[in-house]
């Protein structure tokens, strides 16, 4: 993304002003931030939803500029979003629609049962199942999931993936994850969950509309919890992990202290 | 008896419901069945615990079928009622008795390949007893030229404690003028599902269907689903009724309708009244196109709008 | 005066004319849109099972709850061939329900412990005679809308209304006034049309003796 701003529907003010930056290939990469800063306009922009069209700036995927190319066509060239609240749809089954974004369609049944073990649906059970109310949340976002995963992308937009889900279903996700990353898919993941964001490579931070920093996760979330205030809380969360470890006290300190001087 | 002996032009729309066609010919499977090409009788098979009759008029049929009680059929009752002219008046007068404790399905087909003026009319009267399990499909085909003009009627008696499942399908082909009147009345306990799907393709098909269910006994529930689409100046229109006339009914009524293209015209109508203080009705209806959401999500798995609509369509009419 | 609010902006300004004709409402002759002139209440066919016996004299409800039931016969197996063995009966509390349902429409009335009819019903049995009485009169009247049309499209000529056809409309609307004239006049009784009934039973037994006399 190169200085993308993006305008309310009425265009009476900005949701999104002036962010740039650049998503790695087979990488995941979260974009953080509070709720209201943004982050599910950006991943519906860069999936061509015509009710957030870009005002300012392009979008490019794989060096091509897609700024003004329609939804149909962005799927057509490896993009593709799983939907925070996915549709319910009376009468489509879950193997049909795990096959709508299928390229080879020689062999739909096979790829179905793949994509379903992936997110640990046991195929029997929810091929022949209808995507409608009966359906769990979990087992929604989970058959979103699969369908994303069934066409084989080159981005996958997670659009908050756990929103709504228990802790016992988070941390199933959290498996999924591993395994859609040995997919060497690129995943571009929107959450305002900071625990579902450290599954990510790279992150960005979004406050208020604005790219505030994009580096390497816990580096994003230092500045984060810094914006916030969130002292205390920041130190126990970035000190879980081992690949946190080069960040001392005394980093995070000097972050609050610059945020403070702002 | 061969595909040769019955009009194979009748029996072909079949397949166009994933309908085996093999299955409503005599000889083959177990069902009882009866087939009919306009006023001839061209096929009957009766079973133990079926008493099927049937009586050729002028122009049509009078036919009685009877299921004895406490019978379960582990076959479908198979019925064609088929005509391959052009014109013509065809009438049908059926009337279905399932006694106490039954369990059966009938899969009805009425076919008109070649209809250009062709009149079909059904009177018809179901009496189903109590603890009954009674499933009964009809598929219509009217052929591709708008030209069959259909009218239906049916009084259907529900009794107590009986599971009634009624699909009406009118998806495939053209419809030309179809009007259907249904009215299903439902005793005590008793479960009525009725689900209506139609499908008016071109700017002389005119689909108008007035489905009622009367509540009349206490704990009667009922689901009536209604759905259609209206395309290239089609024209849909259904009327939903539902009365709760008994304590503790409960009745819902839902309509869908999609407009396809300009001059297509979906009406709903869906009614639903009250005369006891402890029934409980309720109704939603929804016109138009379908929602956005639905066709971005369709979209963002690479399907153009026009795929996507033809997508939703079929689930929506489960072509 | 209203007080200013944030929909301040929302509010209607300009002068609301009543005299203009609003065409889903006619204020001159008072039909209203939510009554149609057959009421709902006659599509349920057990109502009109209850009016058709009534019409036979006034009834307890005892009496209409023995009568409110039925046993459905094949068309063409007889019963020495099978005798089906299907019976429906209805409730006493459905049937309270439809009882105060016609009495709210003044269909029926509870008169001490019985209930009557509030209109005539007439027999089956007078039908053909009333037929002949019925078409010939009505052939009358057909005769002198006839002169009347010819006088219409005459004052449409004289008046140079434009191209399009009123003549046949008009002699629908003549129809229309005579019907609520007739009405008001007293000639005919001021309440929901009941000739649905009467189309009901014939229909009825016409089909059940067309049965019987070709089977």
């Amino acid at each position: 993304m190169e200085g993308v701003t993006i305008p309310t529907y009425d265009l009476k003010c900005e949701i999104v002003n002036n962010i740039s930056f650049k998503v790695r290939e087979k990488s995941i990469h979260a974009i953080i931030g509070p709720n209201g800063s943004g982050k599910s306009t950006l991943a519906y922009s860069i999936m061509g939803l015509p009710t957030y069209k870009i005002s300012k700036g392009k979008i490019f995927f794989d060096g091509q500029d897609i700024t003004n190319l329609n939804i149909t066509e962005r799927a057509k060239l490896g993009i593709t979003l799983a939907w925070q609240e996915p549709a319910r749809i009376d009468g489509l089954t879950v193997l049909k629609y795990l096959s709508l974004g299928m390229k080879d369609k020689s062999n739909i049944i096979q790829q179905a049962i793949k994509a379903l073990k992936t997110v640990n649906l046991d195929p029997e059970r929810y091929l022949n199942r209808f995507i409608d109310e009966t359906l769990s949340g979990g087992e929604r976002k989970r058959i979103e999931l699969a369908a994303t995963i069934a066409m084989c992308p080159r981005l996958i937009v997670l659009d908050e993936p756990t929103a709504g889900l228990d802790l016992i279903v988070i941390e199933d996700f959290f498996n999924i994850f591993n395994r859609v990353k040995e997919l060497d898919m690129t995943i571009l993941l929107i959450t305002h969950r900071e625990d579902i964001g450290m599954v990510s490579d790279y992150a960005t931070l979004l406050w208020r509309g604005d790219a505030i920093i994009t580096s390497t996760f816990p580096e994003v979330m230092i500045r984060y919890c810094a914006k916030a205030g969130l002292k205390e809380y920041c130190k126990r969360t970035i000190f879980q992990g081992e690949e946190t470890a080069c960040f001392d006290e005394d980093y995070i300190d000097r972050i609050f202290r610059e945020e403070e001087s702002k | 008896m061969s595909n040769t002996e019955y009009p194979k032009e009748i029996l072909e729309s079949l397949e166009d419901y994933n309908i085996n066609i093999r299955d409503f010919l005599p000889g083959h499977g177990k069902g009882a069945k009866l087939l009919l090409d306009f006023n001839k009788i061209k096929g009957l098979e009766e079973i133990d615990g079926v008493i099927l009759k049937g009586k050729e008029i002028k122009n049509g049929i009078i036919a009685d079928i009877i299921i004895k009680k406490g019978v379960t059929l582990e076959d479908p009752i198979h019925l064609c009622f088929g005509v391959n002219k052009e014109t013509g008046i065809q009438e049908i007068f059926p009337r279905i008795i399932a006694e106490d404790n039954s369990e059966v399905t009938i899969q009805a087909h009425c076919s008109f390949p070649k209809a250009d003026g062709l009149i079909h009319k059904m009177f018809g009267h179901f009496y189903i007893g109590n603890n009954c399990k009674f499933n009964y499909s009809e598929t219509h085909y009217h052929g591709e030229k708008s030209g069959a003009t259909v009218a239906p009627v049916a009084y259907m008696y529900i009794g107590e404690n009986s599971i009634f499942e009624n699909n009406f399908t009118l998806t495939r082909g053209t419809v030309g003028k179809v009007k259907i009147l249904i009215d299903i009345y439902a005793m005590k306990d008793s479960v009525i599902r009725s689900t209506i799907k139609a499908f008016g393709r071109t700017k002389n098909d005119s689909v108008r269907i007035r489905d009622s269910i009367f509540l009349e006994g206490e704990n009667a529930r009922s689901v009536l689903k209604m759905k259609a689409a209206a395309q290239n100046g089609g024209e849909v229109l259904m009327y939903g009724v539902t009365e709760g006339n008994a304590p503790k009914c409960n009745g819902h009524v839902e309509c869908n309708e999609i407009v396809l293209g300009r001059g297509s015209i979906c009406r709903a109508r869906p009614y639903i009244r009250a005369t006891d203080p402890e029934a409980s009705v309720s109704h939603e209806a929804s016109l138009g196109r379908f929602p956005q959401k639905w066709l971005d999500e369709l979209k963002a798995k690479g399907l153009t709008e026009e795929e996507a609509i033809q997508t939703l369509i079929e689930a929506m009419l489960g072509e | 005066m209203k007080e200013n609010s944030k929909y301040s902006e929302y509010r209607f300004l300009g002068k609301i004319s009543t005299d203009e004709i609003l065409p889903w409402y006619d204020f001159v002759t008072g039909k209203p849109w939510d009554d149609p002139e057959i009421p709902w209440v006659l599509d349920n066919k057990v109502r009109r099972q209850i009016l058709i016996f009534l019409s036979n004299g006034s009834k307890t409800f005892e009496e209409i709850y023995q009568n409110l039931n039925f046993i459905p016969h094949p068309l063409l197996i007889n019963e020495e061939e099978y005798k089906t063995k299907v019976k429906y009966q209805w409730t006493d509390q459905t049937l309270e329900n439809h009882l105060l349902n016609l009495e709210w429409y003044n269909l029926i009335r509870k008169s001490e412990n019985k209930y009557e009819i509030l209109f005539p019903i007439l027999g089956l049995e007078k039908l053909k005679d009333l037929d002949q009485i019925i078409s010939s009169i009505a052939y009358k009247w057909l005769d002198v809308l006839k002169d009347v049309n010819d006088k219409i499209k005459n004052n449409l000529e004289r008046i140079k209304i434009q191209k399009l056809d009123l003549s046949r409309i008009l002699i629908e609307k003549i129809v229309e006034k005579l019907y609520e004239n007739l009405k008001k006049e007293n000639i005919i009784p001021d309440i929901p049309n009941i000739k649905s009934l009467w189309a009901e039973q014939l229909r009825n037994v016409k089909f059940e003796e067309w049965i019987k006399n070709n089977f």
